[in-house]
């Protein structure tokens, strides 16, 4: 290793970003470098997620993690999608699947042949034609097919879980490769004076914790990338208003399914998220449109059995850290940001910064590059997802006031272009760096009722009756397949049964 | 409710060549007859070299249009390539080679090249060629295509191949016609430009060609988007020191190369693709460093010789109106050979896009985003082994090293030179690897060393894992037969199978 070099990293905040952080540090850069956590067991966590997105297999594999050890570790349950109910219109009810719609014909995108067929007169949702959705919709999972002509290997899947057992997994397999736990409360942050680059933290218990970089995983609050580096805070709730939820969970009556369910309420929406011991439920909503005691009144009246637990209420205000680096400091989790969790993307952000910063760790030169290429990454994920969001409320029909205002706000310019490319022909803008592709943003303009005026006249050149025979043997296809498939609840319990 | 569009019934497209041939045949694949399309070729000079070097993406495109590889090569005297030896760039007597391929694999989650920047940095003499078995097997004169065998190192091989332009463009033309494309010769007079667009190009003999949609394929002329449309081009040829360029065709008897080769001079450089049976050179070059006397020379030429100034730019709209460029009409990569990989991605792109008969504003300007990003990807790719030439004492190459750089070229650099960082943008057509490749093979020494590279296991684990890599590339690359009996075997032979 060089003489100027990264030797102690001081992570700031349990919680899943925390502790996410530490595995995945101790894994990539082991015994280089060494990690101290502090977090105190007086603040609680938030528990983002919960309800995740096919990546996090990729961060699981990484860490080695065994896929049956996890789950029952944390009461972890499939997801193929999510379903979003009540959005475009109230009865409505589509499912963003993770997974594409139909098969490649030529050159022209699935979608684009769906769209001619349906102008013909075609009456079969766009839902018959993916799998996952298919399989969800009747509760049934598998893992998809290793076989790449299989139908049923055309999809991907993620897990629901409880994140705070996943913090105290990762917690476990964290210290087990040497990361030190100290659980206190940060009483002081001193800055250097030279270059302002933070020197130590100072905890309530006295003792002072030095460092080469700091992660802040302190949450809301920012305690370092905010309190002390005032890296600033640009805000993004013009566009995505709600700024308060409020969470209890309960017991489940019915089987779990393998997804996640959104409802859109009057002053914002619902989460339902099926565990193996439990659901998670919360209403994140608009205080401008409803009283805290309302929002808790309308999601305890929602809940299918008796709450568990004192129902929690949430602050935030969706945007992001205008600096996610500043200085020795890397702000992941909640302190970096933060975007409601309608497409469950908490998590997702936490590994792409916890990535980013891997593959642009810092040697003690602390050249500005590797900040610069960090901040322009985060950005362009953040704002990616931003759009995907922004989207599901400004493409509504709802009735009310808080509706009516989303309908009527003014958007991005960068999703304004996405929209009107979708709307003159169904077409989708596609990017490299980004989360959410093609099948995403289908699943939710169709979903959603944005109908294009056209579509791409060059579906015309397949005949219409072999297109339609080819349609309707895809479409049986999935559903023979899917209807074979064990139930979720079954497969889950048969994966997670000790000694299987 | 989703309408049924009002269809485009009549496609023009102007100037044949590869580009127009390819977009006629694309077209005519899609269409299946709901709209006539026509071909007029012109005299124009389409801008096309005398060899077309294809990268590993033409198999896509060509699979799309159903056309058999092997006969393609066989009809267009073709030879396979592996990918480009790079002589003199580094400074004189440096070499490297830009493989078609990913170079080495990552180890222990390190990636490769920061790997072999580490060893460097020990002092060890780390020459990348060697990590690369279309490097290995291209010196050793083999050739092969990919096995399938996720596991052997045989599946890393990624192939492009180098086609006669003027037989390439002929089979593709004798395509486009078993599909029911309809060709017209005729020097071209005029495009009539109304508000709406072109209404109709008017040919020499007087005859006038309605249509719906017209593809503006004649070359860096752009006769009728940039002529008729007066959609102005943006140059960045004045920032290069080299401006001219001269090509000719080589007859050689010897077994042929499964490489292309550049080697840099004084003046400029020399690039050599070969076919079979002759090899296509070509020298980029400055002109105030180089007399026309001396361009004979420089080729050295028995035969005809081409000359042009190099085009280095792109259209400010590769669409305007009823009017689409395809090919160098649209753009020109400059130094880069890359007009092929260009004229495809535009050809897909417009089918993906592919308007009506109005109402296309939204389809329009995603095509022109996509082609203007791709062309500012193009610009920096084509100006990195310019800007980091090590030639000493060569005014011409003094002059390139200063090169003013595009912000997003620069941004790269700084990243290289601080930690051997590469990142890739949005519509990049040129593959990380081909960036890796160049900038280990000429770029400067990083700064400091990769975190996870410098971790990932001690030196001696790392000396023998590279030590094993390198064994197994040489290996296999001694296991697959010579380009010569690969060409012959697979039914390539120009007057083999077939003929």
């Amino acid at each position: 290793m060089p003489d100027s070099t990264v030797r102690t990293v001081v992570i700031v905040g349990g919680g899943t970003a925390g502790w996410m952080t530490a595995a995945a540090i101790a894994q990539a850069l082991g015994p280089h470098v060494a990690i101290r956590l502090v977090e105190s067991s007086e603040i609680g966590t938030v528990g983002v997620g919960e309800a995740t997105i096919p990546h996090i297999r990729a961060f699981n594999a990484k860490l080695g993690l065994d896929e049956a050890e996890f789950m029952r570790s944390t009461q972890a349950t499939f997801k193929l999608g999510i379903e979003f109910r009540d959005w475009g219109r109230p009865g409505d009810s589509y499912i963003h699947p993770f997974g594409a719609f139909g098969p490649d014909l030529g050159e022209i995108g699935f979608h684009q042949h769906w769209l001619r067929l349906r102008a013909e007169g075609l009456e079969t949702s766009i839902e018959a034609f993916s799998a996952p959705i298919v399989i969800s919709r009747l509760g049934r999972f598998a893992h998809p097919s290793a076989d790449p002509r299989a139908l049923l290997s055309t999809f991907s899947y993620a897990y629901h879980f409880d994140a705070g057992l996943y913090a105290a997994f990762l917690r476990r397999y964290a210290e087990e490769r040497g990361v030190q736990r100290t659980d206190a409360r940060v009483a002081d942050v001193r800055l250097r004076g030279a270059d302002g680059f933070i020197d130590a933290i100072v905890l309530d218990t006295g003792e002072q914790v030095s460092g080469d970089l700091f992660v802040d995983c302190s949450g809301f609050r920012g305690l370092l990338i905010e309190q002390a580096l005032k890296a600033g805070y640009e805000s993004w709730a013009h566009w995505l208003p709600c700024d308060r939820a409020v969470a209890a969970p309960c017991h489940a009556q019915e089987p779990a399914t393998p997804l996640t369910r959104s409802t859109a309420l009057d002053a914002g929406w619902a989460w339902r998220i099926p565990l193996q011991h439990r659901v998670g439920n919360g209403y994140v909503y608009c205080s401008d449109f409803i009283s805290d005691e309302e929002a808790e009144a309308t999601l305890l009246s929602r809940l299918e059995s008796e709450p568990l637990a004192d129902p929690r209420r949430l602050r935030f205000q969706a945007g992001r850290r205008r600096k996610q680096w500043s200085r020795n400091c890397v702000a992941i989790g909640l302190s970096s940001g933060f975007l409601e969790p309608l497409e469950s993307t908490s998590i997702y952000l936490i590994q792409a910064a916890i990535g980013h910063l891997i593959s642009l760790f810092p040697d003690g030169s602390w050249d500005p590059v590797d900040e610069t290429e960090f901040n322009r990454l985060m950005e362009l994920e953040l704002e990616r997802v931003r759009d995907f969001l922004i989207l599901h409320y400004r493409a509504t029909q709802r009735p009310g006031a808080f509706w009516d205002a989303r309908r009527q706000m003014a958007i991005p310019d960068s999703l304004a272009y996405k929209l009107a490319l979708f709307e003159e022909r169904g077409a989708v803008v596609r990017y490299k760096d980004g989360l959410f592709q093609e099948p995403s943003w289908l699943a939710v303009y169709f979903g959603q009722h944005v109908s294009p005026t056209g579509f791409n006249p060059l579906s015309a050149g397949l005949p219409a009756e072999a297109l339609r025979r080819e349609f309707a043997g895809i479409e049986q296809a999935i559903r023979r397949q899917a209807e074979a498939l064990q139930p979720h609840e079954s497969y889950v319990a048969q994966l997670c049964a000790v000694g299987a | 409710m989703t309408q049924s569009p009002a269809e485009i019934r009549r496609i023009l497209v102007v100037g044949g060549g590869i580009a127009g041939w390819s977009a006629a045949t694309a077209l005519a694949r899609t269409v299946r007859g709901r709209a006539s399309i026509g071909v007029v070729e012109t005299d124009e000079d389409l801008g096309e070299p005398l060899a077309i070097a294809c990268r590993p993406d033409a198999a896509e495109f060509h699979a799309m249009l159903g056309l058999d590889e092997a006969s393609i090569l066989r009809g267009a005297q073709g030879a396979y390539s592996l990918g480009e030896r790079m002589i003199g760039f580094g400074g004189e007597g440096a070499a490297y080679f830009r493989p078609f391929a990913d170079l080495g694999a990552p180890l222990d989650g390190a990636s490769f090249h920061q790997l072999l920047l580490r060893r460097r940095r020990q002092g060890r003499p780390e020459v990348a060629d060697a990590y690369s078995l279309n490097a290995v097997a291209a010196e050793l004169g083999r050739f092969a295509k990919p096995g399938p065998n996720e596991r052997s190192v045989l599946s890393t091989l990624r192939y492009g191949f180098n086609l006669d332009g003027r037989r390439y463009a002929a089979g593709l033309r004798a395509f486009a016609e078993s599909l029911g494309v309809t060709p017209l010769r005729g020097a071209l007079a005029k495009a009539e430009a109304t508000a709406t667009g072109i209404a109709a190009v008017v040919l020499e003999g007087g005859e006038r060609l309605e249509a719906d949609l017209f593809l503006d394929c004649t070359g860096p002329a752009s006769r009728l988007l940039g002529e008729a449309l007066a959609v102005p081009v943006e140059s960045w040829a004045a920032d290069l020191p080299f401006d001219s360029q001269a090509e000719t065709l080589v007859p050689e008897a010897a077994s042929s190369r499964a490489f292309n080769v550049s080697e840099a001079a004084a003046w400029g450089w020399r690039r050599d693709t070969p076919l079979q049976g002759a090899v296509a050179r070509r020298i980029v070059y400055a002109s105030a460093h180089l007399d026309d006397a001396q361009v004979l020379q420089a080729l050295p030429a028995s035969g005809a010789v081409r000359r042009s100034k190099l085009a280095f730019g792109r259209r400010r709209l590769a669409w305007a109106r009823n009017c689409v460029a395809i090919g160098p009409s649209a753009g020109s990569a400059g130094p880069l050979d890359l007009g092929l990989t260009l004229t495809h991605k535009a050809i897909r792109r417009l089918l993906e896009l592919f308007p009506t008969l109005g109402g296309y504003e939204a389809a329009r300007a995603e095509f022109n985003r996509r082609a203007d990003e791709e062309m500012a990807r193009v610009r920096d790719a084509a100006l990195l082994p310019l800007v980091l030439n090590g030639r000493g004492g060569e005014p011409a190459w003094a002059a390139a090293r200063e090169t003013p750089q595009p912000e997003t070229l620069a941004y790269r650099l700084s990243l290289w030179n601080s930690r051997g960082g590469v990142i890739s943008f949005d519509e990049e057509p040129v593959p990380e690897s081909d960036w890796i490749a160049v900038l280990l093979g000429q770029g400067p020494a990083p700064r400091r060393g990769d975190v996870l590279a410098e971790s990932a296991m001690d030196d001696a684990a790392l000396a023998d894992r590279l030590g094993a890599m390198r064994r197994a590339i040489r290996q296999g690359a001694e296991q697959m037969p010579t380009h010569d009996v690969f060409l012959t075997r697979s039914g390539a032979a120009a007057g083999g199978a077939g003929r």
